[in-house]
Protein backbone atom coordinates (compact mmCIF):
# COMPACT_ATOMS: atom_id res chain seq x y z
CA UNK A 1 0.00 0.00 0.00
CA UNK A 2 1.53 3.25 -1.11
CA UNK A 3 1.83 6.32 1.05
CA UNK A 4 -0.93 7.98 -0.96
CA UNK A 5 -3.22 5.00 -0.48
CA UNK A 6 -2.56 4.93 3.24
CA UNK A 7 -3.17 8.66 3.46
CA UNK A 8 -6.37 8.26 1.51
CA UNK A 9 -7.56 5.43 3.75
CA UNK A 10 -6.70 7.43 6.83
CA UNK A 11 -8.57 10.43 5.54
CA UNK A 12 -11.60 8.29 4.79
CA UNK A 13 -11.55 6.87 8.29
CA UNK A 14 -11.27 10.34 9.78
CA UNK A 15 -14.12 11.56 7.64
CA UNK A 16 -16.31 8.67 8.72
CA UNK A 17 -15.60 9.38 12.38
CA UNK A 18 -16.38 13.04 11.90
CA UNK A 19 -19.62 12.23 10.12
CA UNK A 20 -20.64 9.98 12.98
CA UNK A 21 -19.68 12.66 15.47
CA UNK A 22 -21.68 15.31 13.66
CA UNK A 23 -24.72 13.18 13.05
CA UNK A 24 -24.91 11.38 16.37
CA UNK A 25 -26.57 14.18 18.39
CA UNK A 26 -29.11 14.80 15.65
CA UNK A 27 -29.77 11.10 15.53
CA UNK A 28 -30.49 11.01 19.25
CA UNK A 29 -32.88 13.90 18.94
CA UNK A 30 -34.58 12.34 15.97
CA UNK A 31 -34.88 9.10 17.88
CA UNK A 32 -36.98 10.86 20.46
CA UNK A 33 -34.49 10.51 23.28
CA UNK A 34 -34.19 14.14 24.19
CA UNK A 35 -33.72 13.92 27.90
CA UNK A 36 -35.80 16.41 29.78
CA UNK A 37 -35.50 17.70 33.28
CA UNK A 38 -38.50 18.76 35.27
CA UNK A 39 -37.82 21.05 38.16
CA UNK A 40 -40.54 21.41 40.73
CA UNK A 41 -40.63 23.66 43.74
CA UNK A 42 -43.38 22.92 46.20
CA UNK A 43 -44.45 26.18 47.81
CA UNK A 44 -46.84 26.86 50.62
CA UNK A 45 -48.85 30.03 50.18
CA UNK A 46 -50.65 31.61 53.08
CA UNK A 47 -52.76 34.70 53.40
CA UNK A 48 -50.76 35.83 56.37
CA UNK A 49 -47.87 38.05 55.56
CA UNK A 50 -44.54 36.36 56.10
CA UNK A 51 -40.93 37.20 55.55
CA UNK A 52 -39.90 36.46 52.00
CA UNK A 53 -38.28 33.08 51.56
CA UNK A 54 -34.75 33.66 50.23
CA UNK A 55 -35.12 30.50 48.17
CA UNK A 56 -37.95 32.19 46.29
CA UNK A 57 -36.45 35.64 46.12
CA UNK A 58 -36.23 35.74 42.35
CA UNK A 59 -39.81 34.68 41.74
CA UNK A 60 -41.33 36.52 44.65
CA UNK A 61 -42.74 39.18 42.38
CA UNK A 62 -44.23 36.66 40.01
CA UNK A 63 -45.80 34.76 42.88
CA UNK A 64 -47.31 37.90 44.36
CA UNK A 65 -48.75 38.84 41.00
CA UNK A 66 -50.10 35.42 40.07
CA UNK A 67 -51.42 34.65 43.56
CA UNK A 68 -52.52 38.09 44.62
CA UNK A 69 -54.66 36.89 47.52
CA UNK A 70 -51.68 35.36 49.28
CA UNK A 71 -48.91 37.20 51.06
CA UNK A 72 -46.69 34.49 52.46
CA UNK A 73 -44.73 32.10 50.29
CA UNK A 74 -42.42 29.45 51.60
CA UNK A 75 -40.64 26.75 49.68
CA UNK A 76 -41.21 23.34 51.22
CA UNK A 77 -39.57 21.13 48.70
CA UNK A 78 -37.38 21.38 45.62
CA UNK A 79 -37.18 18.50 43.22
CA UNK A 80 -35.53 17.80 39.96
CA UNK A 81 -36.63 14.81 37.93
CA UNK A 82 -35.57 13.34 34.65
CA UNK A 83 -38.68 12.87 32.60
CA UNK A 84 -39.16 9.82 30.48
CA UNK A 85 -41.73 8.62 28.04
CA UNK A 86 -41.43 5.14 29.47
CA UNK A 87 -42.16 5.55 33.13
CA UNK A 88 -44.02 8.31 34.93
CA UNK A 89 -42.05 10.27 37.46
CA UNK A 90 -43.71 10.43 40.84
CA UNK A 91 -43.45 13.21 43.34
CA UNK A 92 -44.81 12.92 46.86
CA UNK A 93 -46.33 16.15 48.11
CA UNK A 94 -46.53 17.35 51.72
CA UNK A 95 -50.30 17.07 51.77
CA UNK A 96 -50.22 13.34 51.04
CA UNK A 97 -51.05 13.80 47.40
CA UNK A 98 -48.74 12.44 44.73
CA UNK A 99 -48.05 14.13 41.45
CA UNK A 100 -46.98 12.14 38.43
CA UNK A 101 -45.38 13.44 35.27
CA UNK A 102 -44.83 11.62 32.03
CA UNK A 103 -43.18 12.98 28.93
CA UNK A 104 -45.25 12.25 25.86
CA UNK A 105 -43.17 13.75 23.13
CA UNK A 106 -42.28 16.99 21.47
CA UNK A 107 -44.58 19.01 19.28
CA UNK A 108 -43.41 22.24 17.70
CA UNK A 109 -40.91 22.91 20.47
CA UNK A 110 -43.54 22.24 23.10
CA UNK A 111 -43.14 19.25 25.36
CA UNK A 112 -46.24 17.23 25.89
CA UNK A 113 -46.60 16.25 29.52
CA UNK A 114 -49.17 14.06 31.20
CA UNK A 115 -49.68 15.47 34.68
CA UNK A 116 -51.62 13.42 37.18
CA UNK A 117 -52.73 14.09 40.73
CA UNK A 118 -53.63 10.57 41.73
CA UNK A 119 -55.66 11.09 44.87
CA UNK A 120 -57.56 13.98 43.40
CA UNK A 121 -58.24 11.85 40.32
CA UNK A 122 -57.19 14.60 38.01
CA UNK A 123 -55.31 14.14 34.77
CA UNK A 124 -54.08 16.96 32.62
CA UNK A 125 -52.43 16.87 29.22
CA UNK A 126 -50.41 19.96 28.67
CA UNK A 127 -47.79 21.29 26.35
CA UNK A 128 -45.06 23.50 27.71
CA UNK A 129 -41.96 25.13 26.26
CA UNK A 130 -38.57 24.79 27.80
CA UNK A 131 -37.49 27.29 30.40
CA UNK A 132 -40.92 28.61 31.14
CA UNK A 133 -42.38 28.53 34.61
CA UNK A 134 -45.92 27.39 35.09
CA UNK A 135 -47.88 26.60 38.19
CA UNK A 136 -50.42 24.28 39.67
CA UNK A 137 -52.13 25.63 42.77
CA UNK A 138 -55.09 25.19 45.03
CA UNK A 139 -54.54 22.07 47.08
CA UNK A 140 -55.07 22.83 50.74
CA UNK A 141 -52.15 22.54 53.09
CA UNK A 142 -51.30 23.97 56.49
CA UNK A 143 -53.77 26.79 56.51
CA UNK A 144 -52.93 27.81 53.02
CA UNK A 145 -52.51 26.25 49.64
CA UNK A 146 -49.80 24.38 47.87
CA UNK A 147 -48.27 25.81 44.75
CA UNK A 148 -46.27 23.61 42.45
CA UNK A 149 -43.89 25.76 40.45
CA UNK A 150 -42.81 23.72 37.45
CA UNK A 151 -40.09 24.31 34.92
CA UNK A 152 -38.78 22.22 32.04
CA UNK A 153 -35.12 22.28 31.16
CA UNK A 154 -32.89 20.30 28.84
CA UNK A 155 -30.68 17.69 30.37
CA UNK A 156 -27.31 18.93 31.47
CA UNK A 157 -26.13 16.17 33.68
CA UNK A 158 -28.09 13.56 35.59
CA UNK A 159 -29.83 15.11 38.54
CA UNK A 160 -28.60 14.45 42.00
CA UNK A 161 -30.55 11.96 44.10
CA UNK A 162 -33.80 13.27 45.40
CA UNK A 163 -33.34 15.32 48.51
CA UNK A 164 -36.31 17.19 49.86
CA UNK A 165 -35.46 20.75 50.64
CA UNK A 166 -37.47 22.29 53.44
CA UNK B 1 46.94 -13.15 -61.59
CA UNK B 2 45.00 -15.36 -59.33
CA UNK B 3 42.58 -14.46 -56.60
CA UNK B 4 45.31 -14.26 -54.00
CA UNK B 5 47.15 -11.76 -56.16
CA UNK B 6 43.97 -9.69 -56.50
CA UNK B 7 43.52 -9.73 -52.72
CA UNK B 8 47.11 -8.79 -52.14
CA UNK B 9 46.78 -5.94 -54.62
CA UNK B 10 43.67 -4.70 -52.88
CA UNK B 11 45.42 -4.74 -49.54
CA UNK B 12 48.32 -2.90 -51.13
CA UNK B 13 45.98 -0.12 -52.25
CA UNK B 14 44.52 0.06 -48.79
CA UNK B 15 48.04 0.24 -47.28
CA UNK B 16 47.35 -2.86 -45.29
CA UNK B 17 50.28 -5.00 -46.41
CA UNK B 18 53.48 -5.67 -44.52
CA UNK B 19 56.43 -3.63 -45.83
CA UNK B 20 58.12 -6.60 -47.53
CA UNK B 21 54.89 -7.65 -49.25
CA UNK B 22 54.11 -4.05 -50.16
CA UNK B 23 57.60 -3.73 -51.72
CA UNK B 24 57.05 -6.92 -53.71
CA UNK B 25 53.63 -5.76 -54.96
CA UNK B 26 55.06 -2.33 -55.86
CA UNK B 27 57.79 -4.04 -57.88
CA UNK B 28 55.25 -6.24 -59.72
CA UNK B 29 52.97 -3.26 -60.50
CA UNK B 30 55.99 -1.41 -61.88
CA UNK B 31 57.38 -4.31 -63.90
CA UNK B 32 54.51 -6.65 -64.76
CA UNK B 33 51.94 -5.27 -67.25
CA UNK B 34 49.22 -7.54 -65.93
CA UNK B 35 49.78 -6.33 -62.35
CA UNK B 36 49.98 -2.75 -63.62
CA UNK B 37 46.61 -3.05 -65.41
CA UNK B 38 44.99 -4.71 -62.46
CA UNK B 39 46.34 -2.04 -60.15
CA UNK B 40 44.97 0.72 -62.36
CA UNK B 41 41.56 -0.92 -62.69
CA UNK B 42 41.23 -1.51 -58.99
CA UNK B 43 42.31 2.01 -58.17
CA UNK B 44 39.74 3.48 -60.60
CA UNK B 45 36.94 1.38 -59.25
CA UNK B 46 37.80 2.51 -55.74
CA UNK B 47 37.75 6.11 -56.78
CA UNK B 48 34.45 5.61 -58.56
CA UNK B 49 32.93 4.16 -55.42
CA UNK B 50 34.29 6.87 -53.11
CA UNK B 51 33.27 9.82 -55.31
CA UNK B 52 29.44 9.52 -54.93
CA UNK B 53 29.73 8.92 -51.19
CA UNK B 54 31.93 11.97 -50.73
CA UNK B 55 29.67 14.00 -52.98
CA UNK B 56 26.57 12.85 -51.07
CA UNK B 57 28.30 13.62 -47.80
CA UNK B 58 29.15 17.11 -48.98
CA UNK B 59 25.64 17.79 -50.18
CA UNK B 60 23.97 16.27 -47.10
CA UNK B 61 22.18 18.74 -44.72
CA UNK B 62 22.71 17.80 -41.10
CA UNK B 63 20.69 20.70 -39.72
CA UNK B 64 17.87 19.37 -37.55
CA UNK B 65 19.33 15.89 -37.52
CA UNK B 66 19.30 15.65 -33.72
CA UNK B 67 15.87 17.17 -33.51
CA UNK B 68 14.63 14.54 -35.91
CA UNK B 69 16.22 11.78 -33.90
CA UNK B 70 14.74 13.12 -30.73
CA UNK B 71 11.38 13.34 -32.40
CA UNK B 72 11.49 9.66 -33.28
CA UNK B 73 12.64 8.57 -29.84
CA UNK B 74 9.88 7.36 -27.46
CA UNK B 75 8.78 10.16 -25.15
CA UNK B 76 10.25 9.86 -21.63
CA UNK B 77 7.79 9.46 -18.74
CA UNK B 78 6.64 12.93 -17.69
CA UNK B 79 6.02 13.79 -14.06
CA UNK B 80 2.26 14.43 -13.59
CA UNK B 81 1.23 18.00 -13.04
CA UNK B 82 -0.32 19.24 -9.79
CA UNK B 83 -3.77 19.27 -11.37
CA UNK B 84 -3.34 15.70 -12.61
CA UNK B 85 -2.20 14.57 -9.17
CA UNK B 86 -5.18 16.31 -7.54
CA UNK B 87 -7.54 14.68 -10.01
CA UNK B 88 -6.06 11.28 -9.22
CA UNK B 89 -6.24 11.94 -5.49
CA UNK B 90 -9.72 13.41 -5.24
CA UNK B 91 -11.68 10.28 -5.95
CA UNK B 92 -15.34 10.20 -4.85
CA UNK B 93 -14.64 8.42 -1.53
CA UNK B 94 -11.99 10.98 -0.68
CA UNK B 95 -14.36 13.78 -1.62
CA UNK B 96 -16.95 12.30 0.76
CA UNK B 97 -14.38 12.23 3.51
CA UNK B 98 -13.34 15.79 2.83
CA UNK B 99 -16.97 16.92 2.77
CA UNK B 100 -17.54 15.21 6.10
CA UNK B 101 -14.48 16.89 7.56
CA UNK B 102 -15.68 20.24 6.25
CA UNK B 103 -19.14 19.67 7.68
CA UNK B 104 -17.66 18.75 11.04
CA UNK B 105 -15.42 21.80 10.98
CA UNK B 106 -18.38 24.02 10.11
CA UNK B 107 -20.42 22.45 12.87
CA UNK B 108 -17.69 22.99 15.44
CA UNK B 109 -17.05 26.53 14.23
CA UNK B 110 -20.67 27.60 14.20
CA UNK B 111 -21.86 25.71 17.26
CA UNK B 112 -23.06 28.20 19.86
CA UNK B 113 -21.27 28.20 23.17
CA UNK B 114 -23.01 26.36 25.98
CA UNK B 115 -25.25 28.66 27.90
CA UNK B 116 -26.28 28.21 31.48
CA UNK B 117 -29.87 27.91 32.47
CA UNK B 118 -31.33 31.34 32.94
CA UNK B 119 -31.26 32.82 36.41
CA UNK B 120 -34.85 33.84 35.92
CA UNK B 121 -37.61 32.79 35.99
CA UNK B 122 -36.33 29.81 37.94
CA UNK B 123 -34.31 31.39 40.67
CA UNK B 124 -35.86 29.35 43.38
CA UNK B 125 -34.80 26.21 41.67
CA UNK B 126 -31.48 27.56 40.57
CA UNK B 127 -30.71 28.24 44.19
CA UNK B 128 -30.40 24.50 44.63
CA UNK B 129 -26.67 23.91 44.27
CA UNK B 130 -27.00 20.43 42.75
CA UNK B 131 -28.63 21.78 39.63
CA UNK B 132 -25.98 22.25 36.99
CA UNK B 133 -26.25 24.66 34.10
CA UNK B 134 -27.82 22.97 31.16
CA UNK B 135 -25.49 22.83 28.18
CA UNK B 136 -26.70 23.07 24.64
CA UNK B 137 -28.12 19.78 23.53
CA UNK B 138 -30.27 18.41 20.77
CA UNK B 139 -33.20 19.72 22.72
CA UNK B 140 -31.83 23.18 23.07
CA UNK B 141 -30.89 23.14 19.41
CA UNK B 142 -34.56 23.67 18.70
CA UNK B 143 -34.97 27.10 20.17
CA UNK B 144 -37.60 27.08 22.84
CA UNK B 145 -39.66 30.19 22.86
CA UNK B 146 -40.30 30.79 26.52
CA UNK B 147 -42.86 33.43 25.60
CA UNK B 148 -45.11 30.69 24.26
CA UNK B 149 -47.89 29.95 26.69
CA UNK B 150 -48.41 26.60 28.29
CA UNK B 151 -51.21 24.85 26.47
CA UNK B 152 -53.68 22.69 28.33
CA UNK B 153 -54.89 20.11 25.86
CA UNK B 154 -57.07 18.01 28.06
CA UNK B 155 -58.48 17.84 31.56
CA UNK B 156 -59.94 14.79 33.23
CA UNK B 157 -61.36 15.14 36.73
CA UNK B 158 -63.12 12.11 38.09
CA UNK B 159 -63.22 13.26 41.69
CA UNK B 160 -64.69 16.23 43.46
CA UNK B 161 -62.07 18.67 42.28
CA UNK B 162 -62.68 21.48 39.91
CA UNK B 163 -59.93 22.41 37.53
CA UNK B 164 -59.60 25.97 36.32
CA UNK B 165 -56.84 27.20 34.09
CA UNK B 166 -55.65 30.76 34.31
CA UNK B 167 -53.95 31.68 31.09
CA UNK B 168 -51.91 34.85 30.69
CA UNK B 169 -53.39 37.73 28.81
CA UNK B 170 -50.02 39.01 27.68
CA UNK B 171 -47.21 37.01 26.13
CA UNK B 172 -44.78 35.77 28.75
CA UNK B 173 -47.43 35.77 31.46
CA UNK B 174 -47.99 33.03 33.94
CA UNK B 175 -50.14 29.97 33.48
CA UNK B 176 -51.75 28.62 36.65
CA UNK B 177 -53.68 25.39 36.86
CA UNK B 178 -56.06 25.76 39.74
CA UNK B 179 -57.34 22.73 41.55
CA UNK B 180 -60.28 23.76 43.65
CA UNK B 181 -62.07 21.82 46.30
CA UNK B 182 -65.83 21.57 46.13
CA UNK B 183 -67.40 23.68 48.91
CA UNK B 184 -67.92 21.60 52.01
CA UNK B 185 -71.01 21.56 54.21
CA UNK B 186 -69.90 24.69 56.01
CA UNK B 187 -69.66 26.39 52.74
CA UNK B 188 -65.93 26.76 53.15
CA UNK B 189 -64.31 26.62 49.81
CA UNK B 190 -61.00 26.15 51.56
CA UNK B 191 -58.26 27.06 49.15
CA UNK B 192 -60.64 28.33 46.54
CA UNK B 193 -59.87 31.94 45.84
CA UNK B 194 -62.25 34.50 47.27
CA UNK B 195 -63.79 37.23 45.22
CA UNK B 196 -60.79 39.39 45.96
CA UNK B 197 -58.20 36.84 44.94
CA UNK B 198 -59.97 35.06 42.12
CA UNK B 199 -57.09 34.13 39.85
CA UNK B 200 -59.08 34.37 36.69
Amino acid sequence: MSVLQRFRAGLLGLGALLVLGVLAPAGDAAAGEPGLRLKVSVIQATKEKAAPDPALAKIQGELQEAFAGYQGFKRLQAEEKLLSSDTPVKLELPNGESAEFKHQGLEKNLHKIRFTLAKSKVNLDLKAPLKKMFYQAGMKHGGGILILAMYLAPVGEPPAPDKPTP
Amino acid sequence: MNDQDQEKLSLFLDGALAPEDAAEVARLVATDPEWKAAHRALKLSGEMMRAPVEQAARSANFDGLWAGIEGRLPAPERAPSLLERLRAFLTPPVLVGLAAAAAAAAYVATRPAPTPAPASPSPGLAATPRIAPAPESALAAAPADASEPVVIEGIESEGSKTVLVSQPVEPGGTTVIWLLDAPDAAGDGAAAPTTDDDPI
